[in-house]
């Protein structure tokens, strides 16, 4: 299918829109479904966003703690990340 | 296991001391990956310059910007970063690690050694792009670099924070000529930096090996990147040796930087601009080519006492294409520099080495620092040269020429043949002021041309047995008096062929 460049240039403006869009929604990140206490604590603890779009998902890889991303940012609150981070400061000195 | 244990320990008591911190970081995504390049997507609020990290611990970059993407060049293996992956921040910007103990090694452009030998203790990170010393910092320029090359030291003298630029075609002996100052520095109290920028590796392993024979890596770093690397690395590579330069002009010593050479810097540059999309202009450079060079350049600089009274001198070198010195990059880089020292393959190939075109050859501000020992004997031998430069094209038609000419024609050849210089032989200042007194006071004169050289010889046997005392008072007071003149006419005249 042919479709006119300015048409095309639309189309992926819009798309990009979308996703950001997208990408402003709040996600946490857990190792297993948080309680209400859970995520009230969470709320109260980060005070730089405000919590009323938010998603809450479940990714066993963490092991542990929370991840939350909006848009490019991200606070890595997890034990992988955590584990992450000692492999790099962990180094054979001589 | 006790080790282990002992292991355990001492991890556990680092971890306890660091608290769980609310810490925000960039994220990004890969979207594209080219030659040694990745756009992202993401990286909302990543700076110009940043570093960014890959999964795999791979560093990126950032050197582009548009709307809603961002470009990085990778550092190391860019083979592994794949579609998708995702890219950290860092919130820093690309620095190199410094300290005394980088002397005598060969390092990339990260300064991570390639040498073979061991780490690199960590004095000091510098970075790589830094704003040149403005103008109150400055001082003008007043000693010199001896090279240790008499056409050099006589007739385009280079001074300590200068910018002098080599140029010539391919194999008229650019990087020797180089590579000899460099070799003339071990009592002048200077720390080198040789800055090899896209060239065989095979070069790079023979240079090394001639530094360490001569006893010259002792004050000499290698930043190496090679052919082989990623252009993103041998863009690098020139800032990352002017960094290390500056950690030594800091500590207030005299630095020589060797870029060899910047046309293969524009090319890997052109390479990257291209990749990233951006707009070629002449010779499919980007816009910024210019700046490129200029801003790497101005900051050699002598700084005044108040900021340590430190300096880098620094020796580009361009490669031009048939002696075509209107080319892009050539142009840019002559009007850059403080002087340029041009090398034809036709002197070249007439046995005049170092094929130095003293006509094209210019030098802006070292002048002022040159020796008084030089400037007495050199200001004659400018004005043979310059007289017989003039004669010698028209004299070829005439067929008979009076005694004056006949004899400036003939000084003037003794002058050549004395400008000659093997490669991986410096001469020190005394010895160059003896072989130029004696030709410009035209005890060369009655000397056929092919026995000049055999004449210098003898003249620094000469110096180096019954001469000692005087050479040490030329070195040491760096001038000509009366007295070593005298003392000098003994010398010369007591040679026999």
């Amino acid at each position: 299918m042919k479709i006119k460049p300015h048409l095309k240039e639309q189309l992926k403006k819009y798309l990009i829109d979308k996703v950001k869009e997208e990408e402003q929604k709040i996600k946490v990140y857990s190792a297993y479904k948080l309680s209400e206490n859970e995520v009230s604590l969470i709320k109260n603890k980060v005070k730089e966003y405000d919590w009323k779009n938010v998603d809450y998902l479940i990714d066993e890889s963490l092991i542990a703690g929370i991840v939350i991303k909006k848009g490019s940012q991200i606070i890595n609150l997890s034990l992988k990340g955590a584990l992450v981070n000692l492999k790099k400061i962990v180094y054979e000195s001589d | 296991m006790k080790v282990i244990d002992e292991y355990l320990k001492t991890i556990e008591k680092e971890l306890s001391k660091s608290k769980i911190k609310l810490k925000t970081e960039e994220q990004g995504i890969v979207s594209e990956v080219k030659d040694g390049v990745v756009i992202l997507r993401g990286l909302d609020n990543v700076s110009f310059g940043e570093l960014i990290e890959f999964r795999n611990g791979v560093v990126g970059y950032v050197v582009d910007m548009s709307e809603d993407e961002v470009g990085a060049i990778i550092l190391g293996n860019y083979l592994s970063v794949k579609s998708g992956d995702v890219a950290k921040a860092l919130s820093i910007t690309l620095s190199v690690p410094v300290s005394q103990e980088i002397l005598n090694r060969v390092v990339d452009p990260l300064g991570e050694p390639i040498d073979g030998g061991r780490k690199i203790k960590v004095d000091k990170r510098y970075l790589l792009e830094k704003i040149a010393p403005g103008v109150v910092k400055r001082k003008p320029v007043s000693s010199p670099v001896q090279t240790g090359i008499k056409s050099i030291d006589a007739l385009i003298p280079i001074g300590r924070g200068q910018r002098e630029l080599i140029i010539g075609d391919r194999a008229t002996g650019k990087t020797t000529l180089a590579i000899d100052t460099i070799i003339n520095q071990k009592k002048e109290n200077m720390i080198c930096v040789y800055c090899a920028v896209g060239q065989k590796t095979s070069k790079i392993a023979s240079l090394v090996h001639l530094l360490k024979t001569k006893g010259a890596m002792d004050y000499t770093v290698i930043v190496a990147a090679s052919a082989s690397d990623p252009a993103a690395m041998q863009y690098l590579a020139p800032y990352s040796a002017t960094a290390i330069a500056e950690y030594f002009m800091d500590k207030g010593k005299d630095v020589l930087v060797i870029y060899d050479d910047l046309t293969k810097h524009a090319w890997a540059y052109r390479q990257i601009s291209l990749i990233l999309r951006r707009p070629a202009g002449r010779e499919a450079y980007p816009g910024d080519v210019f700046y490129l060079h200029s801003r790497l350049l101005e900051r050699a600089c002598r700084l005044n006492e108040k900021n340590g009274g430190g300096s880098i001198t620094a020796l580009p070198i361009i490669e031009t294409l048939e002696g075509d010195l209107s080319s892009y990059i050539p142009t840019n880089v002559i009007s850059i520099t403080d002087g340029q020292i041009f090398l034809e393959t036709d002197l070249f190939n007439a046995g005049i080495r170092p094929a130095i075109n003293v006509g094209l050859s210019v030098s802006r501000v070292g002048g002022n620092a040159q020796t008084k020992a030089m400037k007495k004997v050199a200001g004659r031998l400018k004005l043979d040269l310059a007289q017989y430069n003039a004669l010698a094209a028209f004299s070829q038609f005439e067929g008979e020429l009076d005694e004056d000419t006949k004899k400036l024609l003939n000084r003037g050849a003794k002058v050549t043949q004395v400008l000659k210089q093997k490669k991986g032989q410096p001469l020190s200042l005394s010895e160059q002021v003896a072989i130029i007194w004696a030709a410009t006071n035209g005890y060369l004169d009655n000397i056929e041309n092919d026995k000049v050289q055999l004449f210098e010889e003898k003249l620094l046997e000469l110096i180096k047995i019954r001469g000692k005392k005087w050479s040490s008072e030329v070195e040491k007071t760096k001038e000509l008096s009366e007295n070593s003149i005298k003392e000098l006419e003994k010398i010369v005249k007591s040679i026999t062929l």
